[in-house]
């Protein structure tokens, strides 16, 4: 038997956990110390299952037997549509640790929290079993719980609570889909390479069942309606934790519309591919119009993920109905914009966060002319808020593109509507830069030791430029988010594969 | 060589971004790199013929780079005129804040330009396009704390991207009826090519308009006026602007025959309106915005009357003239800290190279043989009369060459007339080699004009009377322009005039302030829905309180999992005394919150995760169990 490579990378995080837990390092530094070598070995495991080879169909199989009598086993797989995901994953909670390193406070319990999430957000994108994919689904959805609450902003127990109550909802109909899956197969079995081989629902049942799917995956997408939970929870949560919320937490829902939704239920995601793809258009124009109102930039930029994940579910409402060629172009486009939006929001948020802990504000009226006391800070958000906007050579052109391209074939008045969401976003963008980052720098705040912009003056020290640490967090992020833009070959590849073999 | 063309200022730029010293010299050194290759690679596409590179890009739309005949021209014409305003550059920004992020935009500026003259598939050219924009918006903003410089750059770049979209509907449209993102190598046109449908060759000619300022979308130039005029000189010649009419020039083989009248008709109108905008400016630099958005408009004709060679023409020779000319303002902008006519006046006595290289350019945009603008004018007016079912092409192209004349005419007579004190010119040399040069090409340019254009395999059709007809225009013009004081001739409606048409709350009224609104309707709107779930969820938690029996079973689990002294047991009991803390702070706070006050459902939330966590813990227990 091969290395398991797969489980190994999957349990590397939670035996960081462990390990943070049992040897109980007095220093914070020594926590994290851990903490990001077990993130950067799961990355590296993440690397190495790329370079043994993604096939078309799932490989790299790991199988043990668990409950027989259920037909339920541990199983982990990958594929073109989950490799991606997961190499997100690695890389977000990897430079989300490494920005965290400022957190003092409790932080041996932060540590194991956010490595317990990683494991259980890998467990989620690799498992090929119903059951285990509940289990680790349920589990991030309790490790956030606890990240919200614990290290939030003034409000945080609220907005946890909030994010709790609205995705355990989404979580119960999610159950019953599942259930509904094993008992309409036959012989039964939570093997889910057994219900994508051949969709067994019919009529009702697998309406039925789609809308359970649609519900717990537009809940944790967020689309429109079900979205009111995520500016709330961004808002509070630490920096860190918005960045991994919006980064990897909302493609368990963008993930599972594709893995559940449209592999597993593709007729009745067809009969009703009309209705997502009018809640797709609504989420993305809502989303946008909505940030555009906002004053925080915080918020703002949350919303704009609502904007992001309605593109996405647009793509897919395309994959479901279009013929072959389209709905490839749609479906490559929509998985390279959950990777897109991961790298491009978490860059964002932990900019908006070194922001935040240096003018101590998120309203962007009171803040003003950051482009003369830190610069780096400021061309690193204006690159990746125009990757946002989906300038070309960033990461999120190829995917909008493509979903776009896909969707002018089926549904060319919609995309006609949906494009409009690019301009809001352009509008928001431009005025937050403008707002924030140029101007005059505020009068209070330019002492005479200002000569040279950019260096620290004492009393000042609020307003630096970008810190080691933070440098390390980000600029991957930012290299990600340029690779992707001028290389999307490289990911695209590598989903293409799969995306081929399901259009056919 | 491709490599080196485009990479050369892009690693500028980042050499720049990274060292922030010694920025002009790294620019100036990318554009020399990317002269030189342009100019190989010119010799090297004359002898080997076309040159295409194709590399990984999208599935099944591989991203392509094609050297032809006619963007070769194009490539040197940008590197020519880009590496003279660079050498001017550095005079120019000597004593200016901002050099870092100046130069470092005008490497990306001349990277993207480059890389939209050689894209070779539909992708890249919108890469190039937009990159372009985003590169346009960095260099307005350089004087980023000013405010004009922010609601330059803020309005050139969503007037321009909101056109854009016109050019993605386009890009798809294309795609889809050709079946490939392949740009078709365009002079030797494949007649076998379907046309695209009259939908995508309006949205393309949307992008046009945004991109090249055709009325309605031309204010967003004047506005770009807040930047360095460097960055006017390079926006307004062979990039950006240029850019529009490169569109239509590729993308020529491909339109449906109807779509040209709308193109001439846009082109027409914006010939008119723009120039006599440019007949009343106040200030040389908002002539001179006004002035690009009117020779544009003589290229768009040329391509509705059907004569992209003539279009061609004109696109290298306005290259030529309007970057002299903006190089020539931005000399009288350092000698009087202004670009007013009522400052600059009398300026051209002190400057006398400037001012005659400015003249020069000046009379060469009015059409005087034998300088570079006559051949290319010329060209368009017989364009117009060939035009055969629509006949009022010519009479426009005639009337806007004599305006052309005129505005040209007035600058120079102001320029010349009066007197003036100067300041002292830093480094006045760089700005004059760079000035000079590029007047050279338009006072000899005239001689191989044609020869270029038969080379990148397009033709300029002649007339004899739109010879005539054109000096005519151009001396009438002239003298016109001379002799009168135009804005004391209009009177009242001059202000709507010299402002470029904006009409006094056009775009603030049509678009940004419903956006904004519906942006707060919609904002209210999401709370109101957040508090609704919120009730929601309130009558919900009420019912899962039967919950509770089963958390009790859960706690249980974990008790008895604990007492089996399992390693997760001792896990546990390590965290117990964090773990405890924070959920009694957390039960404590939850209490408080009015909403959510109920004793009983903050103690359901939090046993239900520890439920959660519990019914992990078990789940992992079992599977450690039952691993065979």
């Amino acid at each position: 038997m091969d290395f398991p490579l797969l489980t190994s990378t999957i349990f590397l995080p939670l035996l960081g956990a462990l390990a943070v837990l049992f040897i109980k390092p007095e220093k914070p530094v020594t926590a994290y110390t851990v903490g990001i070598t077990a993130a950067a070995l799961a990355l590296l495991g993440a690397i190495l299952i790329w370079i043994k080879g993604i096939d078309a169909g799932f490989s790299q199989l790991e199988e043990v037997s668990w409950i027989p009598s259920l037909g339920a086993a541990y199983r982990v797989g990958v594929d073109g549509i989950n490799f991606p995901l997961v190499l997100l994953t690695t890389l977000l909670f990897f430079a989300s640790l490494i920005f965290s390193t400022k957190i003092k406070e409790k932080a041996r319990t932060y540590v194991a929290l956010v490595l317990l999430l990683e494991t259980a957000c890998l467990g989620v994108f690799l498992a090929l079993d119903i059951l285990l994919f509940y289990v680790f689904f349920e589990v991030v959805l309790v490790g956030m719980y606890f990240i919200i609450a614990g290290w939030g902003h003034e409000h945080a127990k609220k907005a946890a609570l909030t994010f709790f109550i609205y995705t355990l909802i989404g979580s119960l109909f999610l159950l019953l889909a599942l259930l509904s899956l094993y008992i309409h197969t036959d012989p039964h079995t939570f093997d889910m390479r057994t219900f994508m081989a051949a969709p067994a629902l019919k009529g009702l049942a697998a309406a039925l069942t789609f809308w359970g799917f649609f519900l717990a995956f537009a809940i944790k997408t967020p689309l429109f309606p079900f979205h009111t939970w995520l500016p709330v929870a961004h808002t509070e949560a630490p920096a860190p934790g918005s960045a991994l919320l919006a980064g990897v937490l909302l493609k368990l829902g963008a993930y599972g519309f594709i893995r559940f939704a449209l592999q597993m239920t593709p007729n009745a995601f067809r009969e009703y591919a009309s209705i997502v793809m009018v809640i797709a258009v609504i989420s993305a124009l809502y989303g946008a119009f909505v940030a555009l109102a906002q004053t925080d930039i915080k918020r703002m930029v949350a919303y704009t993920s609502v904007n992001h994940m309605g593109y996405l579910v647009f793509g897919l409402a395309v994959a479901a109905v279009a013929d072959t060629e389209a709905r490839t172009q749609a479906l490559d486009g929509a998985v390279l914009q959950m990777v897109s939006h991961g790298v491009v929001t978490g860059a964002l948020f932990l900019l908006v966060g070194s922001l935040q802990d240096r003018v101590k504000t998120r309203e962007m009226s009171d803040i003003s002319g950051l482009l003369h006391t830190a610069p780096v800070l400021s061309g690193l958000f204006i690159v990746a808020a125009f990757a946002s906007l989906g300038l070309p050579g960033l990461a999120h052109f190829p995917a909008e593109f493509q979903i776009f391209l896909g969707g002018f074939s089926v549904y060319p008045v919609a995309v006609a509507f949906i494009i409009i969401g690019l301009l809001v976003t352009t509008g928001l963008y431009l005025r937050a830069i403008q707002k924030v980052f140029m101007g005059q720098q505020p009068e209070g705040l330019s002492s005479p030791g200002l000569s040279s912009p950019g260096l620290s003056s004492p009393g000042l020290t609020h307003y630096v430029d970008l810190k080691g640490y933070e440098l390390w967090a980000i600029v991957p992020l930012i290299l990600s988010i340029l690779a992707i833009g001028l290389f999307p070959e490289t990911l695209l590849s590598v989903i293409h594969e799969t995306t081929k073999m399901l259009g056919l | 060589m491709i490599a080196t063309l485009l990479l050369a200022p892009l690693f500028a730029c980042i050499a720049i971004y990274l060292f922030r010293k010694k920025a002009d010299i790294i620019a100036i050194a990318g554009a020399f790199v990317s002269l030189s290759a342009a100019i190989l690679l010119a010799f090297t596409v004359r002898q080997g013929g076309a040159v295409h590179i194709a590399v990984a890009g999208l599935p099944d739309m591989p991203f392509r780079l094609l050297a032809d005949n006619t963007s070769v021209v194009f490539l040197v014409v940008v590197a020519v005129v880009a590496f003279c305003i660079f050498l001017y550059g550095q005079g120019y920004m000597a004593d200016e804040k901002g050099k870092v992020w100046f130069w470092a935009g005008m490497c990306l500026f001349l990277a993207s330009m480059q890389l939209l003259v050689l894209s070779g598939d539909w992708i890249l050219f919108i890469t190039g396009w937009e990159l372009m924009g985003f590169a346009s918006y960095l260099l307005i903003g350089t004087w980023h704390w000013k405010n004009s410089a922010q609601e330059g750059a803020s309005k050139a770049f969503m007037l321009t991207r909101f056109t854009d979209m016109g050019l993605y509907i386009g890009a798809f449209v294309i795609i889809l009826t050709t079946g490939t993102s392949q740009i078709t190598d365009a002079p030797l046109q494949d007649i076998s090519m379907p046309d695209i449908s009259m939908l995508g060759a309006l949205a393309l000619l949307v992008a046009v308009m945004g991109k090249s300022a055709q009325v309605p979308f031309q204010s967003w130039l004047s506005g770009a006026m807040a930047g360095p005029t460097p960055v006017s000189a390079l926006l307004h010649s062979a990039t950006m602007v240029a850019a529009g009419a490169i569109l239509l020039l590729r993308a020529f083989p491909l339109l449906p025959e109807a779509s040209l009248l709308w193109i001439g008709a846009v082109g027409g109108i914006t010939i008119l309106l723009t120039g006599f905008t440019a007949i009343v400016s106040k200030d040389v630099k908002q002539m001179l915005a006004a002035s690009t958005s009117s020779q544009l408009g003589f290229m768009l004709l040329a391509i509705g009357a059907g004569f992209p060679g003539a279009a061609f023409a004109h696109w290298v020779a306005h290259a030529f003239m309007k970057s002299s000319l903006f190089l020539g303002a931005g000399v009288f902008q350092h000698a009087r800290d202004s670009t007013a006519f009522d400052t600059i006046g009398g300026v051209g006595k002190k400057l006398k190279i400037s001012f005659a290289a400015f003249a020069i350019a000046g009379v060469a945009l009015a059409g005087i043989p034998p300088f570079i603008g006559y051949w290319s004018k010329d060209g368009i007016l017989a364009a117009g009369i060939d035009a055969t079912p629509v006949v009022w092409y010519f009479p426009v192209a005639v009337i806007g060459a004599f305006f052309t004349a005129m505005y040209m005419g007035r600058a120079i007579r102001i320029l010349w007339k009066g007197q003036a004190e100067i300041n002292r010119i830093q480094k006045i040399n760089w700005m004059r080699t760079g000035l000079v040069a590029l007047v050279l090409v338009v006072a000899a340019g005239g001689l191989f004009l044609e020869p270029v254009v038969q080379f990148a395999a397009y033709e300029i059709p002649q007339n004899t009377m739109a010879q005539i007809s054109g000096i005519a225009a151009a001396l009438a013009g002239l003298a016109a322009g001379w002799l009168t004081n135009t804005v004391a001739l209009i009177g009242k409606p001059v202000h709507f005039l010299q402002n470029n048409y904006q009409l006094s709350s056009g775009y603030q009224g049509l678009v940004a302030k419903p956006a904004l609104q519906l942006a707060v309707w919609c904002d209210q709107a999401d709370k109101y829905l957040h508090k609704a779930v919120l009730k929601t969820g309130g009558a919900f938690v009420g019912i899962a309180k039967l919950a509770n029996i089963i958390d009790l079973f859960g706690n249980y689990c974990i008790g008895q999992a604990g007492k089996f002294g399992l390693r997760v047991g001792h896990l546990s009991r390590s965290t117990e005394e964090a773990g405890t803390d924070w959920i009694a702070r957390l039960t404590s706070s939850v209490k408080s919150l009015g909403t959510y006050g109920k004793k009983l459902q903050t103690g359901m939330v939090h046993q239900e995760l520890v439920w959660s966590v519990g019914g992990m813990v078990i789940c992992i227990i079992i599977l450690i169990f039952s691993i065979r």
